[in-house]
């Protein structure tokens, strides 16, 4: 029975003291973190989005999706006249191989995709983790939804898959179309109604 | 002298992977490309040698039967640190390495060391121990990913190898590939220490008949 309870008691303190380390090296390391995670969307916007002078302003929006989880962040890039520059788009998708995978999608006033950057995602090491490489992403530059099916070849869309990934693919091109239209819908109702670019109409969009 | 024999025993003799046959989910599942493994090799020897360290600092504290839980969690404490230190200020080290820090926690090759070396040995012992297995592991695992890399990609580090015209055997980069490549490595790993055994021997038997022959002619002599 004692040596039970001497057991008990020092598995309680190791116990303990792992935690207090732990609670310190969290306590130090949480500011540092949070930085990092806000600059890693500033650096990915600026990834994402060429040509971002110091005066321009970046207003961040969230679009509210009707039945979906995860909310689409919009940051609205502006002149100093308060004129549109570009967006960048934190677009989200469930369907990864590993589970959730965040795109930041820089996209041009005409809504041409300009640049992506990953996020977060937990693809597979070597094969998925490919979607992070320029090989895949370069063939996303300046397309929009009026001229590119955002699905794989395999299931007749435009996109040329990872080899051994085409999960991953086929989910990096669900968050680039929902991403998209979350930012098309919102922000150029037009374009839905009238199925054509009406560039006329830019000037109600800011 | 004697420190490097350790090593070399973690690297090769008691190669944790090959002879051990230790830690066998990082290794299939992360050399697919040769800078996978090296992050890998590098999280995971870390962990090693601080978790050998600790283990071995309270060896005479930890109760036998309460062993196991006081394992688990200095091991998953250690883990734990790398994945906030690295996030906090190194993190485009923790973006490339992030999938790899929890990955540790399953690898079995530092609790093995933990159990079978570090609780029962001293501080200097079990850091050269840590250092020797960490070595062994990244060794093993780095020429898997270069075989998988270069046989299933065409590319070693990143860097194209043959041209275009190379078709890559893409079953080496798929889990299949990790097994098939494993399995040769093991054989290879056998019998290269099979023929030196037999030299050993030979050299011996040698050695032997030699004095015996010395002993002869002494006597005839």
């Amino acid at each position: 029975m004692k040596e039970n309870i001497n057991q008990i008691l020092k598995l309680f303190i190791v116990c303990v003291v792992a935690a207090a380390v732990l609670a310190l090296v969290y306590a130090i390391t949480k500011e540092p973190i949070e930085k990092s995670k806000q600059s890693e969307t500033l650096e990915a916007i600026q990834i994402v989005v060429s040509g971002i002078m110091d005066q321009m302003i970046i207003k961040d929006t969230l679009i509210v999706m009707e039945n979906d989880t995860n909310n689409i962040q919009v940051y609205m890039i502006l002149n100093q006249d308060s004129s549109i520059f570009a967006y960048s788009i934190k677009a989200f998708t469930e369907l990864g191989y590993g589970g959730k995978i965040a795109i930041m999608v820089g996209v041009d006033k005409e809504f041409n995709i300009t640049g992506l950057y990953p996020l977060e995602f937990h693809e597979t090491p070597g094969l998925g983790m490919k979607m992070t490489k320029d090989e895949f992403k370069n063939q996303f530059l300046g397309k929009s939804l009026d001229n590119y099916n955002f699905k794989v070849q395999k299931d007749g869309g435009d996109i040329v898959a990872i080899t051994a990934a085409t999960i991953t693919s086929r989910a990096v091109g669900d968050a680039l179309n929902r991403g998209l239209n979350a930012l098309v819908f919102n922000f150029k109702k037009e374009v839905i109604d009238t199925g054509a670019v009406d560039t006329s109409k830019m000037e109600e969009v800011k | 002298m004697n420190i490097l024999r350790k090593i070399f025993s973690g690297i090769w003799t008691n190669n944790p992977v090959l002879i051990l046959l230790l830690g066998f989910c990082p290794v299939l599942a992360v050399s697919t490309t040769v800078i996978d493994a090296i992050g890998m090799s590098f999280s995971a020897l870390f962990v090693l040698v601080a978790s050998n360290l600790v283990i071995s600092l309270i060896r005479k504290f930890t109760p036998n039967k309460m062993r196991i839980p006081v394992f688990v969690v200095i091991i998953g404490s250690f883990v734990t640190m790398v994945d906030l230190i690295t996030y906090a200020y190194f993190s485009s080290l923790h973006k490339s390495l992030g999938v790899f820090i929890p990955l540790i926690v399953v690898n079995c090759i530092v609790f093995g060391r933990a159990e079978a070396f570090a609780s029962k040995n001293g501080l200097l012992d079990s850091l050269w121990d840590g250092i020797g297995m960490g070595l062994g592991f990244a060794f093993t695992i780095v020429v898997l990913a270069a075989v998988r890399e270069i046989i299933g990609n065409g590319t070693f580090l990143g860097i194209e190898l043959f041209g275009k015209s190379y078709m890559p055997v893409i079953i080496a980069i798929l889990p299949p590939g990790a097994f098939l490549t494993i399995g040769l490595m093991l054989g290879g790993m056998n019998r290269i220490n099979i023929v030196l055994n037999e030299k050993k021997k030979m050299k011996e038997k040698a050695e032997k008949e030699k004095a015996k022959q010395l002993k002869a002619s002494v006597a005839n002599g």
